[in-house]
């Protein structure tokens, strides 16, 4: 199981009129594994991740899902098949508490979506694992604030909480710590490396330190292509990423 | 707070046409009983233009289905209540989804236009059948029958229509608080969050569309047997506007936002109709303002919000 591939992305291709936003991308994710994105600003990260998550259409190239092309599949067929986006600006549903939000997450995994009568915030079945959910991120303190009222950082624990609902094959983290201030993102850092090894996690992010921290694998994108890909300390020490990327941090 | 605004409003609903009779004033009978029916119709549009985010401006159309499978069937000396309310639910239904199916597909003002182009077609549809009376309406000369009720006694007609109310408002409750509510309200919040998560939404949001229109039919039944007369003018666009109007006053978030909205839309009806013909120029300024600084309506302030 160990070395079994869940994702492999195939030559994948966006443009934006002419632009190649995307222009052939491969990357394979292990089972288990969290593999981090890294790059620039404008090196196509959230189109690869609008792409992988199925919100765009990509030009071309294939989205192998335990061997299965997923490439043309809408959206929301994709979190059926056990994707699960946490966005990098807070994606809430913001008139609703905090709870009925992971509540809404867990719903969609359980799949029953058509009761009628039964009040759902009563159903132990759907209640249980959304406030276990919280408990997980450390959020179950505002279970029953409105999700439009609580601070940033709560935002982006209750955006990990939501995916962690789902309980999904593979969690599409886009810029988890988009914002935050150092002990937000802390705090987030200490989350994700709890579910580290349990769940197989793609990770877009720009904080060098927590991609280096938690990353097995990291891939560099850099103009729409992948520039290196391997283990951090084999990506720190590449020519190329460092000209390109880490240039004049690293030098 | 606005719960028990709600429920003493019921209250008074459920106490007042005896009392009225009491007092000699079999008017306000009438006025209770077309409240009621208003009232019913309103809170089923709010459960896809407030707890779906559908606003639609088209929601007239099922008061007109639903009274003129009253009016049909009566013409042809049917008169049969169970049918016409089977009918009425099932048209409005079928009306629903068809057109449901089309609109749901657009957003914002694209989705408000094609409602109200729907509605508008099955407005000109009646208008065009000389045989029904077209522009002119139609009579009911003898009420939907039904063993043990009889309709034709006001008081008794207006009970059952408080019921279809309260059968309405509880409908409605439950809908909202169910798994398949929460989905058409999450959608409403955030479609990309909801897609993401797995959501194929527009089913939820056609069954609320059915839902509504089905829930609204059935008032309309009752509003056709009340008035014993009914015309295309009971589906004009302009009534479709009094039922957004009366939501939007009452509140959108509170069960009973739509029933306050539509008490408060009548009372300031006869009163300012009273006053001064040019009525509808204080009911304007007054939807402005509500709009602007009670963005919860009725139901809204009585929380204590203003939005």
């Amino acid at each position: 199981m160990a070395d079994e591939t869940l994702l492999r992305v195939e030559s994948l291709r966006k443009s934006f009129g002419g632009v190649a936003a995307v222009g052939g991308v491969s990357i394979e994710v292990k089972r288990g594994e969290v593999h981090a994105v890294i790059g620039p600003n404008g090196a196509g990260k959230t189109t690869l991740i609008s792409l992988l998550a199925g919100e765009l259409r990509p030009d071309g190239g294939r989205i192998l899902l335990g061997g299965r092309d997923i490439a043309r599949r809408p959206a929301h067929a994709r979190a059926a098949l056990g994707f699960a986006r946490s966005f990098q600006i807070t994606s809430v549903m913001p008139e609703m508490r905090v709870l009925d939000n992971v509540i809404m997450a867990v719903l969609a995994r359980d799949g029953r979506s058509f009761g009628f009568w039964r009040p759902a915030r009563n159903d132990a079945n759907l209640v249980e694992p959304a406030a276990a959910a919280l408990e997980r991120v450390g959020l179950a303190h505002a279970a029953e604030e409105c999700a439009g009222a609580v601070s940033h950082g709560e935002h982006r624990q209750l955006e990990i909480a939501m995916t962690l609902a789902a309980e999904p094959e593979l969690l599409l983290l886009d810029e988890p710590m988009a914002g935050m201030s150092a002990e937000e993102s802390r705090r987030m850092t200490g989350i994700l490396e709890s579910l580290k090894g349990e769940k197989t996690m793609l990770l877009v992010e720009h904080d060098m330190d927590v991609v280096f921290a938690l990353a097995d694998r990291i891939s560099v994108l850099v103009g729409g292509r992948i520039a290196a890909s391997g283990a951090p300390a084999a990506v720190r020490a590449d020519e190329a990423v460092r000209r390109a990327y880490l240039g004049d941090e690293a030098a | 707070m606005s719960r028990s605004v709600g429920w003493l409003l019921l209250a008074a609903l459920a106490a007042g046409p005896p009392l009225a009779l009491a007092a000699g004033q079999p008017f306000y009978v009438d006025i209770l009983t077309r409240l009621v029916c208003l009232a019913a119709a309103a809170t089923s549009l709010n459960l896809i233009l407030g707890h779906g985010g559908m606003i639609s401006f088209g929601h007239a159309a099922y008061i007109g289905i639903g009274a003129y499978a009253v009016g049909i069937p009566a013409y042809y000396e049917i008169h049969d209540g169970w049918l016409h309310l089977l009918l009425a639910v099932a048209c409005s239904a079928l009306f629903a989804l068809a057109t449901g199916a089309v609109a749901l597909r657009t957003r914002g003002v694209y989705f408000i236009m094609i409602t109200m182009a729907f509605a508008q077609m099955v407005f000109f549809a009646v208008v065009s059948i000389e045989e029904y009376g077209g522009d002119d309406g139609l009579v009911i000369d003898i009420r939907s029958e039904f063993p043990l009720v009889d309709l034709e006694d006001g008081l008794t007609l207006y009970y059952v229509c408080f019921a279809v109310l309260l059968g309405t408002l509880y409908v409605v409750h439950r809908l909202v608080r169910s798994r398949f509510g929460m989905v058409v309200e999450g959608a409403r919040g955030n479609e990309r969050r909801m897609a993401s998560l797995g959501f194929a939404f527009y089913r939820h949001r056609l069954a609320a569309y059915t839902l509504a229109g089905a829930l609204c039919g059935l008032s309309g039944a009752m509003l056709g047997n009340f008035t014993n007369f009914i015309s295309p003018e009971m589906m004009d666009w302009t009534r479709s506007g009094e039922l957004i109007f009366m939501v939007v006053l009452g509140g959108t978030s509170a069960l009973f936002g739509p029933l306050m909205g539509a008490a408060a839309f009548l009372l300031l009806e006869e009163l300012l109709s009273g006053w001064t013909i040019y009525w509808q120029l204080p009911f304007g300024l007054l939807l402005i303002l509500v709009v602007l600084f009670a963005r919860g309506g009725l139901a809204g302030l009585l929380e204590g919000r203003r939005g």
